[in-house]
């Protein structure tokens, strides 16, 4: 014990003088990659220079005043203490600066929200402490852990240039495509956050939400989990290859030919360069009657349902047990309906997403059953 | 009338009460319970300090040295809940029980009786907090903001912090009642609200949020409490709970929370500054409206704690412009500080030191909370260690300056005795050096992407790091000169004049006699 | 605590009550307000499913209105002692009820039992065998006071 605290302290000395050497100073958010990403860059430098300026002005009349109105330079002091015009003055004028912030703030946020027509989905799933990365059109799924080997975080080898941002999968996304990120988490919170991509979106047990980005050069690109999820949330990073078209239809090949589901996808990657969104939706329709309202039934399962029924969580049948939804089947289409829609034992109404319509719950209801029969 | 009153303070140090512990255990005299507070919340500083210290040693440098991630997270979360309800609220509340009494010219406070439980609650809690330490699976590694389902798994450390925040929130409700009575009903003839020292409208308005939210504070930790061990599912996704929704009530009740630390803060600078300005306050009731303004707004803005939840985008842009509001009434008070100061007589005793470090750095600390109102550029900083250097500046530097300088500032009416005027100057340079030594740096972390929470990191954070690191430590030692500052003045400080500064003018200074006696007015002063 | 000489055919009079600054409608407006409040809120998260809060909010608002309405009541309340001739008068009025007690100037004795266990002292005069309490809306230390200023009363007109 005591040996420990004494070497402990020994590298701490030694490596106060160390890492000051080594390393880069950075001052302000890390070079960002996207449009979206330079737009957030140049707000937040933009509020950091009015904050200055105001910051200038009063502390440059606070310092004035601690300067020239002190007792040992002989000053007396004033007896006023209102000025109503100075207040309201005083009052107004961050209040129309404040505006003047609001408006960019507010076309950026629009921007940052818009998460339509994306040329390719992932669904990223948290765990602790590995992210899971579902391509829903490719279908191609894979973990993604540290790389990091214990023997470094313990200082027993030395530290690598990637130290805990290096992963033994990375997601590989092409370059200039709206990349749109569906977020879930299969124990507790987790949050996905790649500071260069300007992305950060909590992923939440239950609940999926999404975010998007489209990256402006191919590179790696590297972040971490940011929400506190356990001991090892300190050792989930994310790492992002992007790449170009060509190279990410390769690796997409390489992936599928390893998983064996290129079958499986081809349908789909086929129709996807002209409407991604249509024909996966025909394919459900095929197969179910309510799609045409609800949309892909497909997709809305992957969001909204996949969680419980694909794992089995908090015992819902699992997709493609043919055992446990021949009996449920037998009640009929609309008693499903009626438990999707409504909830059921476990099962939150509507899968817990409320926003889908009932058309789109009785799609992916359709689509569950079509994989399960 | 001058007959019968003649001998009113001749008696001033009579104590019929018992004596040794006893005393303590059963006072009902708001100056003995007073003490005890900052006593207790002194005690709670340099616990959670030390846990602060664990946490800055093991991020000194890339890699586990210290402790394992499982007692890392341990102390973010200890060092949290112990600095916000055991080191912080206390302190105000104990500057509440000694001044509000005296400024408003009441004997007491309205309910006694009340007031010495609210104490005695909070030794039980800390136990509580310190015994979750040790018992099987460690201490709960959830983080202050104890968000589900991750508190749903943890050990027995959960149930027992549970309980202590329970606990610590009935003392908070008690000690709001009795502040809130006092301060509308014990007022003396002529002392209107609106003549109160100004300290006495921020409790007012503190004990209200208190009151408002703490029952939210309660019902979410006995949702988490009940989700744990009995089979509900409010919070829990497995059965259908939302664990966003705690996030929600959490917020609802943190957000306030970070006012109720803050405005007593605001009260005791409000009071200083004049002080040592040797110049009225200036604008007293914009200040009055602007803390009630920002107390009003403190109940709308409370999903800006989590933008990244994926709400809808209506609400972020609601959330958004209503926290960018709050800077309107903020900048009011800032404004109506250095205009105090402007054309005064100033002199810089450290209880003005104190104020201007506060003013400066709170000042900082509201500049980087704007630019994390920006919901685009929050994305990009949320739990990362910006967020940790922000609410370290209106926290640390500002609470806890403005709590450093109240007690400089009242220590010789408290108890009779100066202390080292040196010492005191050193303690202050130091702590703000240190201080911004530690967290200046924590936002280019934050900007650069350093998660907060974690106990190690990659090889770009490393420089920052062990710089925050000396200054933490630094900080932390410079608090031990503080204690003995303390000690030194109340074992063998110069006696203290009865009105030491002398542009100090309310009625604490001016009616009463320093040390102020063990019962303050026996007659009701008159206030014109 | 205030007190006047002289006044025929009093000798000696003193009034002890507490401050009330806060007015029956002041106390009202703040309790509603509160509990306005208090009740949007826990309901608003009742609303949602979090209806745990209610419970506390309840029994807060229980405490706050027991805290209210015993301010209330002392309020109004005061006594007063009098010298008057050769009599000694106590005259109470608590929560609406008014007592009187009368003691012969020159039998009365004033009792003062110091404080044990932080509770405080007890104020009393006695005579006969009756033993009648004042000053209990006073602190310790004003009790104190006041068993001085009665005694010295007595042993100066006597």
């Amino acid at each position: 014990m005591i040996r420990r605290t004494a070497h402990t302290l020994l590298v701490m000395v030694l490596s106060c003088w160390a890492g000051l050497a080594f390393g880069e100073m950075r001052f302000n958010l890390q070079d960002q990659k996207t449009a979206l990403g330079h737009t957030v860059y140049d707000l937040h430098n933009a509020i950091v220079l009015i904050c200055l300026i105001i910051f200038i002005v009063v502390f440059g009349a606070m310092l004035y005043a601690i300067w020239k109105h002190r007792k040992s330079v002989g000053h007396q002091a004033a007896h006023f203490h209102e000025n109503t015009t100075v207040e309201v003055i005083w009052t107004v004028i961050p209040f129309l600066i404040l505006l003047g912030m609001a408006y960019p703030a507010t076309k950026t946020l629009l921007a940052q929200r818009d998460t339509s027509s994306p040329d390719l989905t992932i669904k990223v799933t948290g765990y602790q402490w590995k992210w899971q990365y579902e391509y829903l059109q490719e279908n191609i799924s894979f973990f993604s852990m540290l790389a990091t080997p214990r023997a470094q975080i313990e200082n027993i080898e030395e530290k690598g240039e990637n130290y805990l941002l290096e992963v033994d999968n990375e997601v590989v996304v092409p370059v200039g495509k709206k990349v749109r990120i569906l977020l879930t988490a299969g124990d507790v919170l987790h949050a996905w956050y790649v500071p260069a991509l300007a992305v950060k979106q909590d992923a939440i047990p239950g609940f999926v939400r999404d975010t998007w980005f489209r990256a402006e050069e191919p590179g790696v690109y590297r972040g971490q989990c940011a929400e506190l999820c356990g001991k090892e949330h300190g050792y989930m990073p994310v790492v992002v290859r992007v790449v170009t078209a060509q190279e990410y239809d390769e690796w997409v090949a390489q992936q599928q030919a390893e998983q064996g589901t290129a079958a499986a996808a081809t349908a789909t990657t086929d129709a996807a360069p002209e409407t991604p969104q249509a024909p996966a939706a025909e394919d459900a329709g095929a197969a179910a009657p309510a799609a045409a309202a609800g949309g892909d039934g497909a997709e809305v399962y992957a969001q909204s349902c996949g969680m419980c029924h694909e794992t089995g969580l908090a015992g819902a049948p699992k997709i493609g047990d043919k055992a446990a939804w021949a009996p449920r089947s037998a009640k009929g289409l609309d008693v499903l309906y009626g438990h999707a829609i409504g909830g059921f034992n476990m099962m939150p109404p509507k899968g817990g997403n409320l926003a889908l319509s009932d058309a789109q719950v009785k799609a992916a209801v359709d689509h569950l059953l079509a994989q399960s029969r | 009338m001058e007959a019968v009153h003649g001998h009113a303070h001749e008696h001033g140090h009579d104590h019929h009460g018992p004596t040794g512990i006893m005393r303590y255990l059963t006072t009902t005299n708001h100056k003995d319970i007073g003490s005890m507070y900052l006593w207790f919340s002194f005690a709670m500083f340099l616990l959670g300090g030390a846990m602060a210290m664990v946490i800055r040693a093991e991020l000194f440098q890339p890699g586990l040295q210290v402790v394992n991630p499982e007692v890392f997270n341990a102390m973010t979360t200890y060092h949290g809940l112990i600095m916000v309800f055991g080191a912080i609220m206390p302190a105000f509340v104990g500057f509440a029980n000694w001044l509000i009494p005296m400024q408003i010219g009441a004997p007491d406070m309205a309910f006694p009786r009340m007031n010495n439980w609210s104490f005695w609650l909070l030794p039980p809690a800390a136990l509580l907090l310190i015994l979750a330490q040790f018992v099987p699976g460690g201490g709960a590694g959830v983080g202050w903001t104890m968000y589900p389902p991750l508190t749903i798994q943890q050990g027995m450390s959960m149930d027992l912090t549970i309980f202590a925040v329970h606990i610590l929130g009935m003392s908070s409700i008690m000690g709001s009642i009795n502040i809130i009575t006092t301060v509308l009903n014990m007022r003396a003839p002529g002392m209107t609200l609106m003549k109160m020292p100004l300290f006495c409208w921020t409790w007012l308005i503190t004990a209200y949020l208190l009151i408002a939210v703490m029952p939210v504070l309660a019902g979410a930790v006995t949702m988490l409490l009940t989700d744990r061990h009995f089979d509900t599912h409010f919070f829990n996704p497995a059965g259908g709970g939302d664990p966003v929704l705690f996030q929600h009530i959490f917020w609802f009740f943190g957000h306030p929370e970070v006012y109720i630390i803050a405005i007593p803060a605001f009260g005791v600078i409000s009071q200083i500054i004049p002080a040592f300005a040797r110049k009225p306050l200036f604008g007293y009731s914009s200040m009055v409206y602007a803390t009630a303004s920002i107390a009003i707004l403190s109940f709308l803005v409370w999903a800006h704690h989590m933008y990244t939840v994926g709400m809808p985008v209506q609400a972020q842009l609601y959330f958004m412009f209503a926290t960018m509001l709050i800077a309107v009434p903020t900048g009011v008070k800032v404004f109506n500080w250095v205009a105090t100061m402007w054309k005064g007589s100033m002199t810089f005793e450290t209880p003005m030191l104190f104020a201007l470090g506060f003013l400066f750095l709170f000042t900082l600390g509201g500049f980087t909370g704007l630019v994390l109102a920006i919901t685009p550029v929050d994305v990009q900083l949320h739990d990362t260690y910006y967020v940790v250097a922000h609410f370290h500046y209106v926290m640390v530097a500002g609470a806890l300056f403005s709590a450093f300088g109240g007690i400089y500032f009242w220590l010789p009416k408290w108890t009779g005795k100066m202390y080292d005027e040196t010492l005191g100057k050193w303690h202050f340079w130091l702590s703000f050096i240190f201080f911004n030594l530690a967290f200046f740096v924590q936002h280019f972390l934050g900007l650069a992407g350093m998660p907060r929470r974690i106990p190690d990191y990659s090889l770009q954070f490393a420089d920052f790091n062990a710089v925050s690191t000396i200054g933490a430590f630094g900080f932390g030692l410079s608090q031990l000169l503080f204690l003995y500052i303390i000690l030194k003045a109340l074992r063998s400080g110069e006696k203290a004049p009865q009105k030491p500064w002398e542009g100090a003018d309310s009625i604490e200074w001016t009616m009463l006699p320093t040390p102020a006696p063990y019962h303050s007015f026996e007659k009701p002063p008159v206030i014109r | 605590m205030d007190h006047a000489y002289g006044e025929e055919p009093h000798n000696f009079v003193l009034v002890s009550q507490h401050n009330h600054s806060l007015s029956s409608t002041g106390r009202n407006a703040v309790l509603g307000s509160l509990v306005l409040v208090s009740l949007a809120i826990s309901l608003g998260f009742a609303l949602h499913g979090a209806w745990m809060i209610l419970p506390f909010a309840g029994a807060e608002m229980a405490l706050l209105f027991f805290a209210f309405r015993a301010i209330g009541r002392r309020a109004g309340n005061y006594e007063t002692i009098s010298i008057c001739g050769d009599r000694i008068l106590i005259e109470r009025w608590e929560s609406g009820k008014t007592s009187r007690f009368e003691f012969n100037r020159f039998w009365a004795q004033v009792v003062f039992q110091p404080a044990r266990h932080g509770r405080g002292g007890v104020l009393a005069l006695r005579s006969h065998g009756r033993e009648v309490q004042f000053g209990r809306h006073l602190t310790q230390e004003q009790r104190v006071h006041v068993a001085r200023t009665l005694k010295e009363q007595l042993r100066h007109d006597r």
